[in-house]
């Protein structure tokens, strides 16, 4: 390397420290504030600590607050984190319409608040600053089409495709998004939905009597699309009761596409009796709410021409047999019980 | 000349009131019986019927509670929470016979502080027990929903598994639980005494009857009748998770209350009353979901039969 190629890199070198330094410079003193859904699902625990080891890593302060799901208190919580001085907020919404007075509370106050998971309602009247989420209608189609490649391996006729469809709870508008994304598919591939149930509140109990009602209502029922894991325990006892709990490959397999791998899952894929299920990315959700808030809080603003932009919807993987060992940032493995 | 009364059978609204749930289990039953090849099966009866065992399990212990002119609406969390120590105890490697005992016990001792609470403090049943369900929540929470749930060991889900001829296990323990409490209830001076203190608990008092000591026993048994749910239920789904027996109390509330236990105290048997209206919102599930109709229209359905059950309740009480 030349003289002047070697002082150009150095200028370089210093031009690019200046221009990071007041991130670094600032980075010591922050305070970051996250209000949390609550901790009654291990998915939601295993979003809050990416926040906090993130904010670990950048030498920031973390602060959490749960709402454990009540949209008044989370109102609370984020004023309170507002009135703790905290830098910015991350906000996991109970309710995005009910929090909107906090969120004018932080801009007036000059804090960015970034939204994390969970939408904000499109008619609210202040926007967060950005916002990492994940496109769950994607969510379910991919975990379909995965499983439909399997049946095509399978050598299982489109049309012999029986489902039995449990939607999860209807109050929670992603199942519906999830349901909208299976309906897809299966339209698509020409399945037949022989049976629909719904889980109020996400109930394990209405997923083991839907499943267990479906299947004596149907018993050519060789397919089951699950609008989350967390219910995978209900639908596993009900198949098992039936005499229809067998492994890939094993004869009178029900095909299984879920979503999130929870650490049920992560075993239920291991063991073959789990086909496919697409991962609620709480980890890579995290990533990027961070890196928006760094951003943030160092003067950038978001718009849809940005990179990344003020919304960010995000793709999970589909695990199955082939990746469940080796897949990064798979939350039901790091946060399995075994592994405590 | 003496003529003789004709006597016409009147069906007068005393008598529809009276036989209403009677008249509607048949026509439910048959309907379905009717309405799909798949409902009256054996296999699908024997289904049917184990998805009632665990609520069969709960309702008994509720029903002394509300035939005694009270409320228990903590029976879910009891459950939750009983199950919780149990199986974090089983998960930590210790013998499963410890698990099951402390499960047991927990129900206890959650049962002896609603009673407790109930009788020192004064706070009436219905605050006391809604202020259990909602910290004994978050109590399970931290025992179990930061580990995303626990499986529960094989030995406990083999449990269910076992038959007489079509009869799964936890239903013959489901009949058994019922008919000691019906026994209890109508053939020992304990179980008149709860109907005494019911039916008018000034009188109760007034002619001897300790109702402080009643309601001591009554919620004590409630609590560890809801932990023997609980364990019922976990044989069966094999996994302890946050959402579990989460709105179990209202819905064993509303079971007891169709079978004809009064909401207003005082009436009301376990064996056959209880059992057929556990029976009923089951069999409306499992008929509904058979015959193909929308999962959005089943709580519709099963909403008004509680809602008419009560009126009925309501109705019977005014004339009493």
């Amino acid at each position: 390397m030349g003289f002047k190629m070697k002082m150009l890199s150095s200028a370089a070198i210093l031009a690019a420290g200046i221009a990071t330094l007041p991130i670094e410079a600032m980075a010591k003193d922050m305070t970051i504030g996250f209000s949390s859904v609550g901790r009654f699902s291990l998915a939601f625990i295993a979003g809050e600590t990416y926040l906090g080891r993130f904010a670990e890593e950048r030498g920031w302060k973390y602060l959490s607050a749960i709402a454990e799901n009540d949209a008044a208190k989370q109102s609370q919580d984020i004023d309170n984190l507002i009135a703790r001085g905290v830098d910015a907020v991350i906000v996991m919404a109970v309710d995005s319409k009910a929090i909107e007075s906090s969120v004018r509370a932080a801009h007036s106050e000059g804090i960015p608040v970034i939204g994390y998971m969970r939408p904000q309602d499109p008619g609210s009247t202040h926007l967060y600053d950005g916002f990492a989420g994940q496109d769950t209608v994607a969510q379910a189609y991919d975990a379909a089409i995965e499983m439909s490649k399997m049946l095509d391996e399978d050598s299982v006729a489109a049309s012999d495709v029986k489902v039995l469809h449990v939607i999860g709870d209807p109050k929670d508008e992603n199942a519906l998004k999830r349901a909208e994304g299976f309906k897809k598919a299966a339209e698509e591939k020409g399945w037949e939905i022989v049976s629909e149930i719904i889980c109020d509140g996400w109930s394990l109990d209405m997923a083991l009597t839907g499943a267990t009602n479906a299947l004596e209502s149907d018993s050519s029922i060789n397919a089951v699309l699950l609008a989350s894991d967390y219910l995978w325990p209900g639908v596993r006892t009900a198949l098992q009761n039936r005499d229809k709990l067998h492994k890939r490959g094993e004869e009178g397999h029900v095909y299984i596409a879920s979503q999130d791998v929870f650490p049920v899952a992560v075993d239920s894929i291991k063991e073959g009796y789990m086909d496919t299920s697409t991962l609620l990315d709480m980890y890579g959700m995290a990533v990027t709410a961070m890196d928006m808030t760094e951003r943030l809080l160092a003067g950038e603003e978001f718009s849809e021409t940005t990179t990344p932009k003020k919304v960010n919807w995000m793709s999970g993987v589909t695990i199955t047999a082939d990746n469940v060992e080796t897949q990064e940032g798979l939350w039901g493995a790091e946060f399995h019980p075994d592994k405590k | 000349m003496n003529i003789p009364a004709v006597h016409t059978p009147r069906l007068s609204l005393s008598f529809l009131v009276d036989h209403f749930f009677y008249l509607v289990f048949l026509l439910v039953f048959v309907f379905f019986s009717l309405a799909s090849d798949k409902f009256l099966t054996v296999s699908n009866l024997s289904s049917l019927l184990l998805q009632c065992s665990y609520y069969g399990v709960l309702v008994t212990g509720l029903s002394f509670v509300i035939i005694s002119g009270d409320f228990d609406i903590s029976v879910g969390t009891v459950a939750y929470v009983s199950m919780s120590v149990g199986m974090v105890t089983i998960a930590a490697g210790y013998p499963i016979l410890l698990g099951v005992a402390l499960t047991l016990l927990t129900g206890v001792a959650i049962g002896l502080l609603n009673a407790l609470i109930i009788i020192y403090l004064h706070v009436p049943a219905f605050i006391t027990t809604l202020g259990v369900l909602i910290a004994g929540r978050g109590v399970g929470h931290l025992l179990v929903a930061e580990q995303g749930g626990i499986e529960a060991p094989v030995a406990l889900t083999q449990f269910a598994q076992f038959r007489i001829g079509p009869l799964y296990l936890e239903v013959a323990f489901m009949l058994l639980v019922m008919f000691i409490g019906q026994f209890v209830l109508t053939r020992t001076a304990f179980g008149r005494t709860v109907f005494a203190i019911g039916d008018n608990e000034k009188s109760a008092r007034r002619i001897g009857i300790e109702i402080n000591k009643m309601k001591l026993v009554l919620f004590t048994l409630s609590g560890f009748v809801a932990s023997l749910a609980g364990l019922v239920y976990v044989t069966q789904v094999g996994y302890l998770h946050a959402s579990f027996a989460d709105g179990w109390e209202f819905t064993a509330i509303s079971m007891a209350v169709i079978g004809g236990v009064s909401l207003f105290g005082g009436r009301g048997t376990i064996l056959p009353g209880a059992l057929l209206g556990i029976t009923l919102i089951v069999m409306l599930q499992n008929g509904l979901t058979i015959i193909g109709l929308s999962p959005y229209i089943h709580p519709f359905v099963i909403g008004s039969m509680i809602f008419v059950a009560i009126l009925a309740d309501s109705l019977k009480n005014r004339r009493n």
